[in-house]
């Protein structure tokens, strides 16, 4: 196991965003030399987030006629820091004569201290009796001079070893407690931190058969999924305002927390949602009428029993057999063992198991067991299993017709806990389940056999195979390499669970849209220039790819309804792909102009893409109005409407500039209302008006050179008989 | 039994595992050793056997069938090294430890108390030379380098004890935590699940001085073995495939196997002993039915779950069909495999050969565009059901199953989708209207399957749907020629099957419109 060969020196080549949820690719190169390839790599530095069983290896060599060894096995683990070997963890000897020394210091400083008070208790003491009959002694002055002197140099002295001892003291203290810190530090049974640890791969590697010329370098690739990434589309225009060619260039804003880094990568975004591995199902033909003809083989038979009876003699010895654990549900079990790893509540495997079932339950256990074992009646049996049978936890994915086999990952994306990720994935329904069994199937959960562990005589459903959970497999694979650690399983779950939720929660730029398919179809944008994107969970824009497009300014006024003419450019779309809605720079001769909206554009298509107001270029509307009375014996009354537009540019070039107008319209089958043209200079076209159509619309197409201004004019009257007004009002210009 | 008290004065038998043949949940283990026999009746003693082994199963087989040597007996033994006469050097040794420790632990404190008066002995002499040095100051006898002396003295005297107390405290604190821990080790013994000791005795009467060789055989449970297989994909198109048949393999009995010829088999020795019964079966006219009641077969709707609902059944792993004929596959070489639950795999065979890859879209099943390779097991065995771990571009991508494969037959492998490519499929259903005097009523369906690459290179795939097959007069099917991508019309099972290439960024689109009739009276 530990012989492994360590590659560390992975980095990431390639990230394909999905709508939700990327899959990264990562590179390392591995130097095979003279045929020693190493059996076993274990490759460190893969993130926390990674979805298990969405991994991938392969290999690959720059000679096309090498052979290539295999990778095989494939398996995951923790990786967990290695100890700072600069600091080593403090023993607990060391700690202990730390203890002892500072015990030491505190006892002497409490030596000192106790002199300190016995020798100030020393006062000068009182004149002796006299002897009976005799006068009393002189007064003994002198020797209680030298009792003070010997008290001060006493107690000077004794300060001085307090001041000593108070020191001593005070180092052994601090002596002390950086070892204790530096145990916590560094405990020798660590308790590992979320952003301590990371995944690995064990890959086991087989050379060629044959021993042919092995390629002196070979390239190992392994791609796996992660959740917490999402991206939105933005775009910058580069405009000429002498026209010609313009720069459209497709931007990203991504977000990732992946608990890595991107640096140096190519980009490929898509709308796309990330795809599991799907079994290959078995397309039968629908027969509407008399009965199917008997299902395929499934190759799988009701589980063996019997072998419960083995044991009957260790059962004498023993005085009390294991607890049956109560039958786990088929859904908690299976997919639970990797919700275990991350779910929130719950926090031990053994949590999970239940108080011993009485004696009883269990000898009906056993009962359940010997009916199971008579041989079911055959016929029937091949159609539909008895219930019985039915039940053993294995005929789990009868799919139907029209139910849904497609849940992909993204839905998993959106679970709530990381493990369900990991368990989607190995329920049939992520995986499309495959044919829709009958009968007897293994589910899915227990083709897993490098999970599946047998229970000893001594555990719950001894002799039986039951699916080890994930962590319990981690730290198998720890214990294999004599590490030993203590992971908190809850706080990581909270962890991990929090970086996703904190890309799919996080709010889009202001303007962004999230990537939608167009038209169900999907479409994939690959990122021309290697980019980095920070895992901090934070949107950062990131060009993809930018192309170079025919693009001309147009101007537009519409002098009925405002004053300004109106910038704008008409764009086709370069790509093969759709570009998706979302809000677009544009910049004008190398200045920012303005943020504006794209909306979706299909590949193929163009689009108008409105760019402000030019102000160097006025318009002017003036409009006259007659009424006049015409004809002898039907008279009626002809509203002349003239309109006078005068156009001028003050740029420092020619525009050509579009002036939309229009003229009023009868009802369809109107003849009351009659609308004549006049005269119209210069001639105008009609014209339609796409966001709204609408009928009388023209349009004149004028170039202005610079300075200069035109004027242009339209007249037109509407008949009406002399007993009628318009409604409305006959005066139709303001 | 009584006699065999003193089981280490018996001769032992040296007899490691060197064969197993495992089934679906047991195995029968061989164990064989030779024996120096000497005259007389004598018993052997087969130690450290798997405690788990079942008592009826128990053979013992001489070798080579040699002259008068007879097996009187042979029985299997169980200790429970749990209660205190079973164990009586370990569980003397450590009382023994621990009385020690505890009166170090006694000594230490007692020195340490001493220690303490003779320190607080110290400190009183020194009050009382202070309180003296005050009288003899009063008879004006006064000598303090004396009394400096005197107390330096006493005050260093001190100093030494209390260093000496602390280093008494801390070896009786140490000795006490040498108890605590021989206590719990003590507890640790008492406890009842302690370990089972197994061995087998036999009992042999043998005319003379010899050889013999012995094996011993025996089931036990806690051991099972199934197929799995590893596929590996080369080249792209016409490929190859090779299959390597691998037996998964975990023990928990007890005993490690180590370096032991392993054999696999499919054998049922638990199946029932006695026929099943008859039920008879009732027939009886009743007027008929005006309606006819027809279903798809298929359509028992049901959520393929999450995997987590709460169907109360047992997660057992089912047992292999082997085509009802028993099989035992031999593991290639010997192998080691030690008693620790954990799955390790045993070569079986391996065989090479053609393979056909396509890309199939089975939209209604499964949205993506997967790799299906068909090839044939050129194996003289058939290959049982089982997991395959799939190997292509030399390296795994993912993991899939394989049902019962006979001998020369066609099998698919399924090796995941491509990723490069999307499918997302609509299903529309419009009921008509029937008519005021129409017998029929009619449902319309569409469907389309959308393509989408996202990669830059072309790929071929083929697109298979299907629409149901009516046997019955009282419905028709129609497809739509006008509104189905080349006017594709069903075979005879109802399938359809569209083969094109997806350009690179390219889009397609396969429509397939067709109309369900029945008759008023079907439902």
């Amino acid at each position: 196991m530990s012989d492994a060969v360590l590659l560390s020196g992975s980095r990431i080549e390639q990230v394909k965003v999905f709508k939700l949820g990327a899959q990264v690719t990562r590179l390392v190169e591995l130097e095979t030399g003279e045929l020693s390839l190493p059996a076993r790599v274990r490759l460190t530095g893969l993130p926390l987030q990674l979805h298990d069983p969405s991994v991938r290896v392969s290999l690959a060599s720059d000679d096309p006629q090498a052979q290539l060894p295999q990778a095989s096995d494939l398996r995951l683990g923790l990786e967990v820091p290695p100890p700072d070997a600069s600091l080593p963890p403090a023993r607990d000897e060391a700690i202990r004569a730390a203890e002892l020394e500072l015990a030491r210091r505190q006892a002497l400083l409490a030596r000192v201290e106790r002199s300190i008070a016995q020798v100030q208790s020393v006062g000068s003491p009182p004149r002796p009796e006299p002897a009976e009959g005799e006068p009393p002694i002189p007064s003994p002055t002198e020797a209680r001079l030298e009792l003070l002197g010997f008290r001060r140099q006493q107690l000077e002295q004794l300060h001085q070893e307090l001041d000593e001892a108070r020191d001593a003291a005070r180092l052994a203290r601090e002596a002390l407690s950086r070892l204790r810190a530096r145990r916590e530090a560094h405990p020798v049974r660590r308790q590992l931190r979320p952003h301590q640890l990371r995944k690995e791969a064990w890959i086991t590697l087989r050379g060629p058969a044959a021993k042919v010329a092995m390629p002196s370098r070979v390239q190992l690739r392994i791609s796996y999924l992660v959740p917490s990434a999402r991206w939105t589309p933005s775009y910058a225009l580069h405009l000429h305002s002498q026209g010609g060619q313009a720069r459209l260039g497709l931007r990203a804003q991504v977000c990732q927390h992946t608990g890595e880094d991107w640096t140096g990568v190519t980009l490929t975004l898509s709308t796309a949602e990330a795809l599991q591995f799907s079994d290959l199902p078995k397309l039968a033909s629908l027969r509407i009428g008399r009965a199917q003809p008997a299902p395929a083989r499934t190759g799988w038979r009701p589980p063996p029993t019997g072998a419960e009876a083995l044991f009957s003699d260790l059962d004498q010895v023993q005085a009390a057999p294991p607890a049956a654990e109560p039958a786990p549900a088929l859904g908690s079990a299976a997919a639970s063992e990797d919700r275990e790893f991350m779910a929130l509540e719950q926090a031990e495997p053994e949590a999970e198991e239940q108080a011993p079932p009485s004696p009883r339950r269990v000898r009906r256990r056993e009962k359940r067991a010997e009916l199971r074992a008579q041989p079911m009646p055959a016929p029937q049996a091949a159609s539909a299993p008895p219930p019985e049978i039915q039940a053993l936890g294995v005929a789990k994915s009868t799919g139907g017709l029209l139910s849904s086999f497609s849940r992909t990952a993204r839905d998993a994306f959106q679970d709530d806990a990381l493990d369900d990720i990991m368990a989607a994935s190995d329920s049939p329904g992520a995986h499309g389940g495959g044919p829709p069994r009958r009968g007897i199937d293994a589910a899915r959960d227990l083709l897993d056999f490098d999970a599946l562990r047998m229970a000893g005589p001594g555990e719950a459903r001894r002799g039986k195979l039951r699916p080890a959970s994930r962590q319990a497999r981690y730290l198998e694979l720890l214990a294999s390499l004599d590490v030993q650690v203590t992971i908190a399983w809850q706080e990581l779950t909270r962890w991990v669970g929090a970086q996703r939720r904190a890309v799919s929660g996080a709010a889009l730029p202001p303007g962004h849209a999230a990537p939608a398919r167009s038209g169900a179809f999907d479409h994939a944008w690959r990122g021309e220039q290697a980019v980095d994107v920070p895992g901090d969970g934070r949107f950062h824009a990131v060009p993809v790819l930018e192309r170079r497009l025919p693009a001309e300014l147009v101007y537009v006024a519409v002098p009925r309804e405002a004053p300004e003419v109106f910038r704008s450019t008409r764009l086709d779309n370069p790509l093969k792909a759709p570009l998706l809605q979302g809000p677009v720079d544009v910049w004008l001769d190398g200045d920012y102009l303005l943020g504006s909206e794209l909306h979706t554009v299909v590949a193929g298509g163009s689009v108008e893409l409105g760019l402000g107001v030019e102000e160097g270029l006025r318009v002017a509307r003036n409009t006259r109005y007659a009424e006049h009375s015409r004809g002898m014996i039907g008279r009626h009354l002809e509203l002349e409407h003239s309109i006078h537009i005068e156009l001028r540019n003050l740029l420092q070039r020619t525009v050509e500039v579009e002036l939309r107008e229009r003229l009023p319209v009868s009802r369809e089958d109107d003849d009351e209302v009659q609308v004549e043209l006049r005269q119209v200079a210069p001639p105008w076209e009609p014209w339609e008006q796409e966001q709204a159509p609408l009928r009388g619309a023209y349009r004149w197409k004028v170039s202005v050179a610079p300075g200069e201004s035109r004027e242009l004019t339209a007249t037109y009257a509407v008949k009406i008989s002399a007993k009628h007004e318009l409604a409305g009002g006959n005066r139709r210009e303001a | 039994m009584c006699e065999a008290n003193e089981p280490n004065e018996l001769p032992q038998l040296l007899a490691p595992v060197v064969e197993v043949t495992l089934l679906e949940d047991r195995a029968q283990v061989t164990r064989r050793g030779t024996a120096e026999l000497v005259s007389g009746q004598q018993r052997l003693v087969l130690r450290q056997v798997a405690p788990v082994l079942a008592d009826r199963s128990l053979r013992v087989v001489l070798h080579g069938e040699p002259e008068g040597v007879e097996i009187a007996d042979f029985r299997v033994r169980r200790e429970r090294r749990a209660r205190e006469q079973d164990l009586p050097e370990e569980l003397a040794e450590i009382r023994r430890l621990q009385r020690e420790a505890e009166s170090q632990r006694d000594a230490a404190r007692r020195r340490a108390a001493l220690l303490q008066a003779q320190a607080e002995a110290l400190r009183a002499a020194a009050a009382q030379l202070l309180q003296e040095a005050c009288e003899d100051c009063a008879w004006s006898r006064a000598r303090p380098q004396r009394w400096t002396a005197d107390l330096a003295q006493l005050r260093s005297r001190e100093e030494v004890l209390l260093v000496e107390i602390l280093a008494a405290n801390e070896l009786s604190r140490e000795l006490e935590r040498q108890v605590a821990d021989l206590r719990a080790r003590r507890a640790r013994l008492d406890q009842p699940q302690a370990r089972v000791e197994t061995q087998v005795e036999i009992d042999l009467q043998a005319p003379g001085a010899c050889r013999v060789e012995i094996s011993v055989r025996y089931l036990v449970p806690c051991a099972c073995w199934r197929p799995r297989y590893r596929a590996t994909l080369h080249g792209m198109g016409a490929a190859s495939l090779a299959l390597q048949v691998q037996a998964c393999t975990w023990q928990n009995t007890g005993e490690d196997w180590s370096d032991v010829l392993l054999s696999f088999s499919t054998q049922r020795p638990s199946l029932g002993t006695e026929p099943p019964l008859l039920g008879e079966e009732l027939l009886w006219v009743q007027p008929k039915q005006e309606r006819v009641v027809v279903e798809i077969r298929e359509q028992d709707l049901q959520d393929t779950g999450l995997g987590r609902s709460p169907a109360q059944a047992e997660l057992e792993l089912p047992g292999v069909d082997d085509g009802g004929e028993a099989l035992c596959l031999r593991a290639e070489r010997k192998a080691t495999v030690p008693s620790d639950g954990r799955p390790y795999r045993v070569p079986l065979a391996s065989f090479e050969a053609e393979a056909q890859l396509e890309r199939v879209v089975m939209a209604e099943l499964v949205p993506a565009v997967l790799l299906r390779c068909t090839s044939s097991n050129l194996a003289p065995h058939p290959l049982l059901a089982g997991p395959v771990e799939l190997v292509a571009s030399s390296g795994p991508v993912g993991r899939t199953r394989l049902g019962f494969v006979a001998p020369g037959e066609r099998f698919e492998l399924g090796f995941g989708p491509d990723d490069t490519l999307r499918v997302f499929r609509r299903h529309e259903q419009v009921e008509q209207e029937p008519g005021a005097l129409s017998r029929w009523r009619s449902t319309d369906h569409r469907v389309e399957v959308l393509l989408s690459n996202l990669g830059s290179q072309p790929r071929e795939l083929r697109v298979l749907e299907r629409v149901p097959v009516s046997e019955l007069d009282a419905v028709e099917i129609h497809v739509d020629e006008s509104d189905t991508t080349d006017g594709l019309q069903p075979d005879a099972d109802g399938l359809l099957c569209w083969d094109l290439t997806l350009p690179g960024d390219g889009h397609h689109t396969v429509d397939l419109a067709w109309t369900l009739k029945k008759k008023q009276s079907v439902e």
